[in-house]
């Protein structure tokens, strides 16, 4: 007896809402990452400044609260998320590479599109994975350390007189994740490899550095900062945490600079994912 | 009405790749066919939303092509083409995965994933990973992937493609099975005419973006000539040229043999005076069997004849 045999019964259960589909390729996604034994490891790597940072709040409002390097204050959470930008340079290569470069190779899109989803919710479900893997090192450990050192001080005053410290730890993390993900999204939806996606992506951050350290080099001035992306990263942190700004070019410069690269990685993943490709 | 196209023409840039489609598909197992490059992938991707049409348009299901692309991939299932899965998933994943895709709630998806694996007889495979199947059971995967949501419609592309002689008639009688008995209709996008003959009972034949021939396929049949296998001696330049005008159709086969497509009313006595008018000697003349080869042939005409 043929297997097919077997039977075959009609399904009728409930369909889950539309608006929330999404959020089904955002879930697989981080399932599929978690359960890598190497990825896990990363990811609790880049919770040990979240430690070292914590046990610095406690020693501040223990011991040496008239420590230089025990001070709580605006530029202490701003050094805490520029440190973690290291991990989340590594965690967005390693999560988010293949995210659309392997669909690619696969020729998963097919699958993907023939189901009753929109190219937004596929780019929305895979940025949400880029997204939740950069707020673990950034955004969660970041609010987290603001409430520990809430917890902490026995003096609230500084917390009470700069309220604005929570919203620039949120827009520095935002800013931080989705310039990553975009980014990554984007030269992971141009090429098939994920290998050569991450490498792209190595190449971006890395040329941009290099550049700007030959500019400053040859014109001695910290002016040309705006051409390397983490340097516009900084910036925009200092502006956000009302710190000293690290590099002479104009904030404003900056922002409008990582604006422009998430538009244009947005419309360059937007472009690229597609069900049929038409060749003219 | 499960699909009807009305004069449905697609452009990919500056060539015209569906040209003034229209069709009726009462609902079973119809067979799309054409030559490689016809416009039948084309025309599955027009009724998913995946391209936009130029102008005209249709519905699927009752749906508009146009304004309600998700509402109809939500009631139909689409196995593609080419080679396609999703990386880094068993095959149970894989098929809950393209359920929850569709809407389905996880467990509903998970349980009615290994349903459709048993049934369509990866059961024992349903814990390896997609990529390391054979060519056979990807096509068995796409297949369970299309239908695991219970679509009203499916349609299948060249689900053969690849198959040795019994995965094609295994995929065959599952594609048969799903549209006979489990009351699923289907649209078959193949260019191997026994693959359709043997599953559906409808067809349209397309060749270059355009409408050759639809309609049950027995009627189709019986409104094809006879036809007639010959070998000849003598002028046969002459005598093609006379069958032609009387609007025969001439098809060089193996060893100098001649399949010669008769116009409705004509028959074996027609051949042979023209036979003789051209002094042309008939070596072998036997009668064939019309089949949806022949339908096909003398539906995509003369552009594809070899003579």
């Amino acid at each position: 007896m043929p297997i097919y045999d077997l039977g075959y019964r009609h399904w009728s259960g409930a369909w889950t809402s539309h608006p929330y589909r999404w959020w089904v390729i955002t879930r697989q996604g981080i399932q599929l990452l978690v359960h890598k034994k190497r990825f896990t490891a990363l990811l609790l790597l880049s919770l040990i400044p979240f430690l070292v940072r914590s046990v610095m709040l406690y020693l501040s409002s223990a011991v040496g609260r008239n420590i230089p390097l025990l001070q709580i204050n605006a530029k202490f959470f701003e050094d805490f998320l520029s440190q973690q930008m290291f991990f989340v340079f590594i965690i967005a290569t390693y999560a988010g590479a293949g995210l659309v470069a392997n669909d690619l190779k696969a020729n998963a899109l097919q699958i993907y599109l023939s189901k009753p989803i929109t190219r937004q919710d596929y780019l929305m479900g895979k940025l949400g994975v880029l997204v939740f893997f950069l707020t673990l090192p950034t955004l969660v450990p970041a609010v987290l350390l603001y409430l520990l050192a809430i917890l902490f001080q026995t003096n609230l005053s500084y917390f009470r007189d700069n309220p604005w410290v929570l919203a620039s730890i949120v827009g520095y993390s935002l800013a931080i994740i989705f310039t990553y993900s975009l980014i990554m999204l984007a030269l992971s939806s141009l090429t098939r490899s994920s290998r050569f996606a991450g490498i792209s992506f190595a190449a971006v951050f890395l040329f941009s550095q290099i550049l700007y350290g030959i500019l400053s080099g040859i014109l001695r001035t910290s002016k040309v900062a705006w051409v390397s992306l983490g340097n516009n990263l900084t910036q925009v942190g200092d502006f956000l945490f009302r710190g000293t700004a690290h590099f002479g070019s104009p904030t404003w410069l900056s922002a409008v600079i990582l604006l422009a690269l998430m538009a244009g990685s947005a419309w360059v993943v937007h472009n690229r994912v597609k069900a049929v490709e038409v060749v003219s | 009405m499960i699909i009807d196209l009305e004069d449905l023409t697609v452009d990919f840039g500056k060539q015209r790749v569906l040209d003034g489609v229209s069709v009726q598909f009462s609902g079973g197992a119809m067979g799309l066919l054409g030559p490689n490059g016809a416009g039948k992938s084309t025309l599955l991707k027009t009724l998913l939303g995946f391209v936009t049409p130029k102008s005209g348009g249709g519905r699927v299901l009752d749906l508009d092509i146009r304004t309600q692309q998700l509402a109809i991939r939500q009631k139909v299932g689409y196995m593609p083409e080419n080679d396609c899965h999703i990386p880094g998933m068993n095959a149970v994943t894989f098929v809950a995965y393209a359920g929850q895709l569709t809407g389905m709630k996880p467990k509903d998806s998970l349980q009615r994933a290994h349903e459709i694996l048993f049934y369509i007889g990866l059961g024992e495979a349903r814990y390896r990973n997609v990529e390391t199947y054979s060519t056979g059971m990807k096509q068995r995967i796409k297949l369970a992937q299309a239908m695991v949501h219970d679509p009203e419609l499916m349609f299948l592309d060249e689900p053969t493609n690849g198959l040795d002689p019994k995965g094609r008639m295994e995929m065959l009688d599952l594609v048969k099975d799903i549209s006979g008995s489990k009351g699923i209709n289907v649209i078959l996008s193949s260019h191997l005419l026994p693959d359709v003959e043997w599953v559906c009972g409808e067809a349209l034949v397309i060749d270059k973006g355009k409408r050759k021939a639809a309609g049950r396929i027995d009627d189709l049949k019986r409104g094809v000539g006879a036809v007639f296998e010959c070998r000849i001696k003598g002028n046969a330049e002459a005598f093609l040229e006379e069958l032609r005008v009387l609007g025969c159709q001439c098809f060089h086969g193996d060893d100098g043999l001649l399949k010669i497509h008769m116009v409705d009313g004509l028959g074996s006595q027609s051949l042979l005076r023209v036979a003789r008018d051209h002094h042309v000697q008939i070596r072998h003349l036997l009668p064939l069997r019309q089949s949806l080869e022949d339908v096909f042939l003398q539906a995509i005409g003369e552009s594809h004849a070899h003579l």
